[in-house]
C-alpha cells in the first residue's frame, strides 16, 4: 500500500487541492530566487579580476604609515575618505611618479624620489565643469609629513618619496598640498609610468594635434624593458595629428629637455593627455573592464571608494572636453636651494589664482 | 507530482539555473569592446571619392587613394611618414623613421618601390652616443630639384658627454635632389646649406614650402614672450613661456646670412603651423591654435585659409573655414580647389581624411569625412592629378 492512499495523505491532498497558489507561488520565488542567484554568480566570476584589482587599488586613505621596501609609497588605512555624492563638487589630487623603485638609497631600499606630475582637479558635476591645476613639481615650498606636521622646506613633489618624519607618500603630498595651497583635497589618484602606459593601451591609444616639436636626445629609457635607470633615447614627436601609444604618450608628457617652457610645456602636455584619455574612457563598455583592471593592476593607487566608481564615470560622460578648464601656475621665478635649481614661488599670486578655482580652507 | 518527479523537475531547474549563471558569464565576456583597433587602411570604408590620386602615411605604411581604392604601398609598421611627390610627378619622396635614433629620406616610385636612399643619418655607434644620430624631417622639392628638409643640425654640446643632447633643434637646410645627405656633408657643408636658424629649445623650424621664384615659406617656434626675454606685446591669453609659431618668408633663402629669420606673415597670437600652399600660389591653407575661454586651446585646432602675395610677401585675412574640432595638415588638391585634411571621427576619435570642396571661397562648403575605421596619424597627404 502506498503511503498516498492513506487517510492522512488524502486529506493532505484534498487540503492540497484546496489551497494549491501558496506553494506553487513559493516554488516559483525558489526557482526565480535560484535563477537570479545563479546569474550574481556568473557575473561575479567574470568581474572576479576586476574586483580584486579594484579592492587592491582602490579606498586607500589619508593616514600612511612608511613604506616598507618591498611597497610602494603610499598604502591603506583605516580612515576611508568620504565618498563623493551626484551633485556636490569635490577636489582630486591626480599624481604620477616612477613606481618601480629603480633608484635605491644607500642601505639598499627603493628610493621614490617624488610625484613627478601633480595636477588637482575640481569636479562640479551640477555645473558640468572641470577645473585642472598644474603644480610646478620644483616648486620650493614648505614639506609637511603626513600627520600635517611641518618639517622644513623642500620641493613640492618631494613629500611623496620624503616628507621628513618618516613619512611619505599620497597622504604626505596631499597634507603638503592641502597645507601650502590652503585647499581641501578630497580623493587622489596615484598612477605610475607602467600604469599610464598600460591603460592607454588598453583604450587603444589617444588621438591629439600636437601644436609644436617636442624634441628630446635624453629622454629616460627606464621603461619598456630597459634594465639601466640611466639609459637615454631619442624623441621626436612632431607638430600635427598623433595618434600615441601608451609609450609614445608617456615620452610626450615626460620630456623637457628641449622645450623652453621648461616643466610648463609638459605640463600643459600632461593635461592635453589627460583630456585625450577622459575621451576614451568616456566609451568604456562591459566587455573592457576586466582588461582594463588588468592593466592597472599593481599601477594605480586611489581612495575613491569602489562603489563611486559607475559615478565617476557618469560624470566623466557628461562633461564635454570643451568644458574642461586649463590652469597653469606661472608666478614663480628660478632659483637655487640646497644646490637644486627650484622655482621660487610667489605665494600670495599663486594662492589668489588658485582660489579663484579652489576654495580656500 | 511523485517524488522521482519532483526530484527529477528540481535537478533539471538546478541545472538550468548553473546554465543560466554560466550563460551571463559568458554573455559578459562576449561584450563587445569599446576600443575597436583600427582597420589597415586597404580594408577601410571611403565615403567620399576624390579626383585624382592621394598618397598618404598610416601606422608607418604608404598607402595611395585613387577613387574609392586603397593599395598599399608600403606596408605599416616599418616607419614610413611625410610623403611628397616629386616634381612632374615621377615618384614619391618619403621619410622612414626608426624610432627613437633616426629617420632617413628615401626615393620611391609611384608604386612604392625603393629607388634610392638619400640620406645616411645612423650615426650611433654604441647604445649611448645618442648624438651622433640624426633626424631628417619635412622633404619639399623646389624649382631646380632643390631639396629642402628640417635636420637636426646644429645641436648644442653634442661633444661633450656631460651636457649633450639637451638642445636638439630642427634647421632648415638646402641641397640638390640626389646629394647624399651624412652629418659629415651637413657639418663639411658638403653641397648641403643651412638656410634657417632655428631658436634655441624650441624644436626648431619646420615644414619648408618653395616658391616658384625661390622664396620659401616655413613654420619657425618660439616662447610666448621671447625667447631671451619678453615680447613687446605680451600675448594675450598665452601661459608665460609656452611656444607659439609663426609662418615666415624668407624670399632669398639662398642668400641667407647665419641667423636671418625671413619675415612673419602671421601674428604670434596666432599660432599658425602646416602651411599648405595652393598651385598658383595665392592662397595658404594652415592650422591655427584658436584662443578658448582666454587661453590658447590645447584640444581644438582651426583649419584656416588666407589669401597669399608672394611678390608683396602679405597674407589676407585669416578665414577659419574648420573649426571646434583637432584640424591638422591640409593639402590642396591639385586645381588648387578643394582641401583635404585630418580630423577626428566622432565617437572613437580616430583622425580620419576629411574634404572641403571651394575651400578658398567664403564659405567654404561644409566638410565631408572621406575615410573611417582608419587612425591615421602625422604627415600632411599628397594629393596627385
Amino acid at each position: 500500500m502506498s503511503v498516498g492512499r492513506s487517510p492522512e495523505a488524502a486529506r493532505r491532498r484534498r487540503a492540497s487541492r484546496r489551497h494549491p497558489r501558496v506553494p506553487r507561488v513559493r516554488s516559483i520565488l525558489v526557482v526565480l530566487l535560484g535563477f537570479v542567484l545563479s546569474g550574481v554568480v556568473g557575473a561575479l566570476t567574470f568581474f572576479w579580476p576586476t574586483i580584486t584589482t579594484a579592492l587592491g587599488a582602490t579606498g586607500h586613505g589619508i593616514q600612511v604609515s612608511a613604506p616598507t621596501p618591498s611597497t610602494l609609497p603610499g598604502s591603506p588605512s583605516a580612515t576611508p575618505a568620504a565618498a563623493p555624492t551626484s551633485s556636490s563638487p569635490f577636489t582630486v589630487l591626480l599624481m604620477g611618479s616612477d613606481n618601480d623603485g629603480k633608484f635605491t638609497t644607500a642601505s639598499g631600499a627603493p628610493y621614490f624620489c617624488c610625484a613627478q606630475s601633480l595636477i588637482l582637479v575640481r569636479v562640479d558635476p551640477a555645473a558640468s565643469s572641470v577645473t585642472m591645476l598644474s603644480i610646478p613639481r620644483d616648486l620650493w615650498v614648505p614639506i609637511y609629513s603626513a600627520s600635517g606636521r611641518q618639517q622644513g622646506d623642500g620641493k613640492v613633489s618631494q613629500a611623496f618619496g620624503d616628507a621628513g618624519d618618516g613619512t611619505n607618500g599620497a597622504d604626505a603630498e596631499i597634507a603638503t598640498i592641502e597645507q601650502d595651497f590652503q585647499v581641501n583635497v578630497d580623493h587622489y589618484v596615484w598612477i605610475g609610468l607602467q600604469g599610464l602606459i598600460n591603460l592607454i593601451d588598453e583604450v587603444g591609444g589617444i588621438d591629439i594635434v600636437a601644436s609644436h616639436p617636442v624634441m628630446d636626445d635624453s629622454y629616460p629609457y627606464d621603461v619598456a624593458g630597459s634594465t639601466n635607470p640611466n639609459a637615454a633615447d631619442r624623441v621626436a614627436v612632431l607638430p600635427g595629428a598623433e595618434h600615441m601609444d601608451g609609450l609614445e604618450a608617456l615620452e610626450y608628457v615626460r620630456s623637457r629637455h628641449d622645450d623652453i617652457s621648461e616643466d610648463l610645456g609638459r605640463t600643459v602636455r600632461q593635461q592635453q593627455v589627460l583630456v585625450a584619455l577622459r575621451q576614451k574612457l568616456s566609451q568604456l563598455s562591459l566587455g573592457d573592464i576586466n582588461n582594463l583592471a588588468s592593466a592597472l593592476s599593481g599601477e594605480v593607487l586611489t581612495d575613491v571608494p569602489l562603489t563611486q566608481f559607475p559615478l565617476l564615470l557618469g560624470i566623466s560622460k557628461d562633461i564635454a572636453s570643451g568644458s574642461i578648464q586649463h590652469v597653469y601656475l606661472t608666478q614663480y621665478s628660478g632659483g637655487t636651494e640646497d644646490g637644486q635649481d627650484v622655482l621660487e614661488p610667489d605665494m600670495s599670486a599663486i594662492l589668489a589664482v588658485v582660489h579663484q578655482y579652489f576654495p580656500a580652507t | 507530482m511523485s517524488r522521482s518527479r519532483r526530484l527529477l523537475t528540481w535537478t533539471v531547474l538546478l541545472v538550468l539555473m548553473a546554465a543560466f549563471g554560466a550563460g551571463v558569464n559568458r554573455y559578459l565576456a562576449s561584450g563587445p569592446t569599446a576600443y575597436a583597433p583600427a582597420k589597415i587602411p586597404t580594408q577601410a570604408d571611403v565615403k567620399v571619392s576624390l579626383r585624382g590620386t592621394v598618397y598618404f602615411a598610416d601606422d608607418g605604411g604608404l598607402f595611395a587613394l585613387t577613387g574609392t581604392h586603397i593599395t598599399q604601398l608600403q606596408t605599416e609598421g616599418q616607419g614610413w611618414t611625410q610623403p611628397v611627390l616629386i616634381p612632374g610627378g615621377a615618384g614619391l619622396l618619403a621619410v622612414k623613421v626608426t624610432a627613437n635614433y633616426y629617420s632617413d629620406l628615401y626615393e620611391l616610385n609611384l608604386s612604392g618601390r625603393i629607388e634610392a636612399q638619400l640620406s645616411h643619418d645612423s650615426g650611433k655607434v654604441t647604445a649611448t652616443e645618442l648624438g651622433a644620430d640624426d633626424w631628417l624631417y619635412y622633404p619639399a622639392v623646389g624649382p631646380g630639384d632643390t631639396l629642402y628638409f628640417s635636420y637636426d643640425w646644429p645641436k648644442g654640446n653634442v661633444d661633450d658627454p656631460s651636457e649633450c643632447c639637451y638642445q636638439v633643434d630642427l634647421s632648415i637646410w638646402e641641397t640638390t635632389l640626389g646629394t647624399d645627405i651624412t652629418r659629415t656633408n651637413v657639418e663639411k657643408g658638403d653641397g648641403i646649406t643651412q638656410q634657417s636658424w632655428a631658436n634655441y629649445y624650441t624644436g626648431g623650424d619646420i615644414s619648408p614650402v618653395p616658391l616658384v621664384d625661390g622664396g620659401l615659406l616655413y613654420v619657425d617656434y618660439e616662447g610666448a614672450y621671447g625667447n631671451t626675454g619678453q615680447l613687446s606685446t605680451p600675448l594675450p591669453g598665452a601661459v608665460p613661456g609656452a611656444e607659439v609659431s609663426q609662418i615666415r618668408l624668407d624670399p632669398k633663402p639662398l642668400y641667407n646670412v647665419a641667423g636671418s629669420d625671413g619675415a612673419a606673415l602671421t601674428l604670434p597670437q596666432d599660432d599658425c603651423a602646416q602651411p599648405a600652399l595652393n598651385p598658383d600660389e595665392s592662397e595658404i591653407a594652415m592650422i591655427c591654435t584658436p584662443v578658448v575661454d582666454g587661453a590658447p586651446s590645447s584640444t581644438e585646432s582651426d583649419l584656416v585659409v588666407a589669401s597669399f602675395d608672394a611678390a608683396t610677401g602679405t597674407l589676407g585675412t585669416l578665414d577659419r573655414i574648420v573649426t571646434g574640432t583637432m584640424a591638422a595638415s591640409p593639402t590642396w588638391s591639385p586645381d588648387g580647389t578643394d582641401l583635404i585634411y585630418l580630423a577626428p571621427e566622432a565617437g572613437d576619435g580616430y583622425f580620419e581624411l576629411w574634404s572641403v570642396a571651394d575651400a578658398a571661397t567664403s564659405p567654404a562648403a561644409r566638410p565631408k569625412q572621406v575615410t573611417t575605421g582608419l587612425d591615421l596619424d602625422g604627415s600632411a597627404a599628397v594629393w596627385a592629378p
